[in-house]
């Protein structure tokens, strides 16, 4: 629904927001666990952090000291505290289809462990489609020329797959966008999906992502992407269902990543 | 089940067998200057205290003893007319009343004279879409489903919405009827305006409880919207101009004895139009919705006769690269059939559809996605004016539905490369039902009656079923045409009213009422992307039990009222997605439901001022609304959205001068129960919001002033017209539609609570004519 009340405007000029003060309940602090095994380069990153009090600033406090561990067919993995509340190992080896899980013990002896996920297969991405979007409406950008954006790849076929679409406009990280989708309309097609949410300008310069996921990490930010109001309506607010357990929040993922750059022409 | 249903048949001979020398006084009550019918128009003996009401149809039966009588014919907003009938045989005798005092009075009426008193009806208001027309509105633009929501129990869905709640039921379990035909999304322009073009109307009631066995369907009430059948006596031009719509209606007789007529009528949104002209931002921006209503009717003889009615509206959004399109179809054919004064038949072909689609393009890859349902009605109901003391009514009816629950298409450079669409699914829902109002003395009557509904669903369709991770472990296939499932409901009804004396009343009601169909979503507000989905062998009939008390007193001379009801309500096998459900063309949508219950009970008050230069009404609602499902909230109750404790609505007008009237209407109620944030944390770059509970907080409250004028111009010959003040929220109260919690603007590395309001201050002018 929030993203249709850019229509407001339209019916009445005086729709306005305002910042508001709200006394909202606390909540005990919980783990958060950010997880990514990138399997086409071996790289796993993990960071630990704590939820904390909305009000509070973004600065989450961190984990440091716990045993976490990849177990993949090949044996057990220990990543490493690299920096503060980060956890990096690089070299590793895994192979699509093949079933990998993780096991975190923080220093207070909780255990947190992950749903085993099947490592999906790697994915090229084809090509970036630039097109020149209609400007003006409310939620377009008026004044300047815009254009939009599309991701085009082979989907493999015999394959359940699962996909994220990821953009850095000028090295920025447009978190915003979830870009998911999956190949239930046609296996083993070439699939074209456009950048729904943002257009872009002469000048910028595009990195462009496409990840081939497990499913759990899929399912994660699909419920990361509707709870948050972003999706054509806000369901009531929940928690992102996880595949962690241990009362962690958060999730472990497991992806093939293909990227190309383009430079927005006018 | 059998058993019941055997004594109340046994009942009802009974009771039709107390036959007396008896005579019926019957016809059609009607107004003069267009020969509209009069529909729930009281029709009385004071005398001997005998009052009945027309009908749906403005069709009237009152059996008397032979002899001679006054009888007042009465209707809101008309001069009564009382008749002297020396009435020795059946006669029959329509009536014609002229509307001569309608310009002080109410919008709302629940009965005529002391009809409200005296009536079995419990939760039961109507209507006078005239009057409604004086109630200040937003954009100037007259909307019947925003009217009621000035009563006591009806609250909106949310800011300026035309969507309603109606005793803390949900806004799927509202049956909304127009001509017989159900309305499945009664809502244009997001919520803002409802789908039903004030010009074309003549009756609204509203069920809240005491839901006659005639009807059936819904648990929560019924909004029963009549079109006019049309001027049948000279044509006539009516219509408006007003800030983003505007309407025109023409009506004329079809033939000079007045033997039927014909009603066109439609209505169009300029807002893009407007908007363009102010900024060339939305040159690109397509946004209007639109209505037509077309009604004929024709009499075949003094005993039969035919209407024709039908609906189409649409809405159509483009804005940049996304398109919205969603639109009612409704089409009504009845026959009306008088087989003597005692026996009223009507039999109805209805045909409603409701479909929606969406669409994105961007760099030449679109994507579709559309869904719908539609039905095929086939009803027939008797009106049995029995005896003095008794009016029966039954009937059936069979309704085929269709559910298109999602077709998704991606589309190439203009070339359809990808298609997936969920299976569609058919059901046949039928109903019979028989019910009889009986006058036990002067001061008692009672209403009791049944509904046997059944629901059968039909192939072809895989059944599936899952396991306790919510996967399909199994699945049996049915071929076409094939009824693979059935299920039944007995949905028995009953009220009495009690007089305590000529002023004052007391009232009880009952009634069980079946759903087989349920509308799935995941909005908090609603939107047309929402599914209406069948019961099946693994979602059950949504069942409400409703149990209502009611006080009523009348002032002597009438022009005062003031009643109390109270209701408890039990909503069983209550549906909802459960979190994080996958609803986009998920072919096992089955798995991704959770099953619950939920009980709502709450007390209305209401006082009224019928006539005189001051009129209007004060209501308050005092009412919770639970629901609880074990896999929500941990199985502890939680408040539904709707449970607003506290609802007050002030609405009054107030004539100036002669042709001068101002009104005014005050809401007030207790902010929705929603689900605020209780932490935070970060996932990939984006702060998400960590909740705790369902529904343990509040919305602010919301109040609002609203204000009108409306002058009458000179009438010159036939010309009438008048022009119409509205203000929206006077005093400009910034009344919260959402709150949502967000990175800060200023410093990201803050979040912070925003506020949306919607409308501000809005004035609107409206010139409304007609000749």
């Amino acid at each position: 629904m929030k993203q249709l009340l850019f229509l407001l405007p339209i019916f009445c000029l005086c729709a306005c927001e305002e910042v508001i003060e709200l006394e909202l309940d606390s909540s005990e602090q919980r783990v958060v666990v950010e997880a990514n095994l990138d399997a086409g380069t071996g790289v796993c990153a993990v960071w630990l952090r704590k939820s904390g009090d909305f009000y509070q600033t973004n600065d989450f406090e961190t984990v440091n000291g716990a045993i976490i561990q990849l177990q993949t067919s090949n044996g057990t993995l220990d990543i490493p505290l690299y920096s503060d509340g980060f956890y990096y190992l690089e070299n590793i080896s895994v192979q699509p289809a093949e079933v990998v899980s993780l096991r975190i013990e923080l220093p207070d002896g909780q255990l947190i462990t992950s749903d085993p996920a099947i490592t999906p297969y790697p994915v090229t991405l084809d090509s970036l489609i630039l097109e020149k979007a209609l400007s003006g409406g409310p939620g377009g950008n008026s004044g300047t020329e815009q254009y939009s954006l599309a991701f085009r790849w082979q989907d493999r076929a015999g394959s359940a797959d699962n996909y994220r679409l990821k953009v850095f406009r000028n090295s920025r990280y447009e978190s915003e966008i979830y870009g998911l989708t999956d190949d239930r309309l046609g296996d083993g097609e070439q699939i074209t999906r456009p950048i729904i949410r943002n257009t872009y300008a002469p000048g910028d310069t595009l990195l462009c992502q496409l990840l081939s996921t497990d499913r759990a990490y899929y399912n994660y930010f699909t419920d990361v992407a509707n709870s948050d109001g972003r999706a054509l309506s806000s369901p009531t607010p929940y928690n992102p269902r996880t595949m962690l357990s241990g009362n962690a929040l958060g999730y472990f993922g497991v992806w093939y990543m293909a990227e190309k750059v383009i430079v927005v022409g006018p | 089940m059998q058993h019941p249903l055997l004594v109340l048949c046994i009942t009802f001979l009974g009771a039709s067998c107390v036959q007396a020398q008896q005579v019926t006084l019957s016809g059609y009550l009607k107004d003069a200057q267009s020969g509209e019918e009069l529909l729930y128009a009281g029709v009385g003996v004071p005398a001997i205290s005998k009052h009945v009401s027309t009908n749906e149809y403005g069709y009237y039966a009152i059996s008397l003893p032979k002899g001679r009588y006054q009888v007042r014919f009465s209707y809101v907003g008309y001069d009564s007319k009382t008749l002297d009938i020396d009435l020795q045989t059946d006669q029959r005798l329509d009536v014609e009343l002229d509307s001569g005092m309608a310009l002080s009075e109410v919008v709302v009426s629940a009965k005529r004279d002391d009809q409200q008193l005296r009536s079995t009806e419990i939760g039961v208001a109507t209507l006078s879409i005239q009057d409604a027309k004086k109630i200040p509105v937003l954009f100037g633009e007259q909307d019947i489903l925003k009217t009621i929501q000035l009563l006591p129990g009806v609250s909106p869905n949310s800011e300026g919405s035309a969507g309603f709640f109606v005793r803390g039921g949900d806004t799927d379990q509202n049956l909304v009827l127009l001509d017989e035909a159900p309305v499945y999304n009664a809502s244009h322009l997001l919520g803002f305006f409802s789908v039903f073009n004030s010009d074309a109307l003549k009756d609204v009631k509203l069920y809240k409880g005491g839901i006659p066995a005639q009807y059936g369907g819904r648990i929560s009430s019924v909004l029963d919207v009549r079109m006019k059948n049309g001027n049948s006596k000279k044509p006539a031009v009516s219509g408006g101009i007003g800030l983003i719509a505007s309407r025109l209606t023409v009506e004329t007789p079809l033939d000079a004895a007045g033997n039927g007529s014909l009603i066109l009528s439609g209505r169009r949104t300029y807002a893009d139009l407007v908007l363009k002209a102010f900024s060339n931002d939305f040159d690109q921006t397509t946004l209007y919705f639109y209505d037509f209503n077309a009604k004929a009717n024709c009499h075949f003889g003094e005993k039969d006769r035919i209407f024709l009615s039908g609906y189409f509206g649409r809405d159509v959004f483009n804005l940049n690269r996304i398109g919205l399109d969603w639109g009612n179809t409704t089409a009504t054919v009845r026959w009306n059939h008088v087989f003597n004064e005692q026996l009223f038949s009507n039999t109805s072909f209805i045909y409603s559809d409701f479909d929606y689609g969406f669409g994105v393009d961007n760099a030449g890859a679109g994507i579709n996605l559309s869904s719908g349902i539609f039905d095929y009605n086939l009803k027939q109901d008797f009106n049995w004016y029995t005896n003095p003391k008794n009016s029966m009514q039954f009937g059936w009816n069979a309704v085929y539905h269709q559910f298109k629950p999602g077709k998704f298409t991606a589309e190439e450079n203009g070339e359809n490369n990808q298609t997936i669409e969920l299976p569609q699914q058919q059901a046949l829902e039928t109903g019979i039902y028989l019910d009889n109002e009986q006058k036990l003395s002067n001061n008692l009557m009672i209403y009791y009656g049944a509904r046997l509904s059944t629901f059968s669903n039909i192939g072809p369709f895989e059944v599936k079923t899952y396991n306790s991770m919510d996967q399909p472990e199994g699945s049996t296939n049915y071929g076409d045409g094939v009824f693979y499932h059935t299920t039944a409901g007995f949905e028995p009804r009953a009220s009495a009213s009690y007089m305590l004396n000529d002023h004052s009343s007391l009232k009880a009601g009952y009634n069980r009422m079946y759903q087989y169909l349920h509308l799935l979503s995941n909005s908090t507000s609603g939107t047309p992307t929402d599914i209406w989905y069948p019961s099946t062998p693994l979602v059950k009939p949504e069942i409400g039990n409703q149990y209502s008390l009611g006080y009523f007193y009348q002032w002597p001379d009438n022009q005062w009222e003031f009643s109390v009801e109270t209701y408890y309500k039990s909503l069983n096998n209550q549906v909802e997605y459960e979190d994080g459900a996958e609803t986009f063309l998920n072919p096992n949508l089955e798995a991704e439901l959770v099953f619950g219950k939920g009980r709502a009970y709450g007390a209305e008050f209401m006082v009224k001022k019928n006539s005189g230069k001051l009129s209007g009404w004060v209501s308050y609602t005092l009412s919770t609304s639970e629901r609880q499902f074990d896999a929500i909230n941990g199985g502890q109750w939680f408040s539904a959205r709707q449970d607003r404790t506290h609802d007050i609505a002030v609405v009054a007008t107030y004539q100036l001068a002669p042709r001068l009237s101002a009104s005014a209407a005050w809401v007030y109620y207790t902010g929705d129960a929603v689900t605020f944030p209780t932490g935070k944390y970060e996932v990939d770059g984006e702060i998400i919001t960590l909740n705790s509970g369902r529904n343990g907080d509040r919305m602010p409250d919301y109040h609002r002033l609203d204000l009108g004028l409306t002058w009458n111009f000179k009438s010159k010959k036939s010309w009438n017209s008048n022009l119409n003040l509205s203000i929206y929220n006077v005093y400009n109260r910034k009344n919260a539609f959402s709150i949502t919690f967000e990175e800060s603007a200023t410093n990201p590395n803050q979040t912070e609570a925003i506020k949306t309001s919607l409308f501000g201050i809005v004035p609107s002018l409206t010139w409304n004519f007609s000749f």
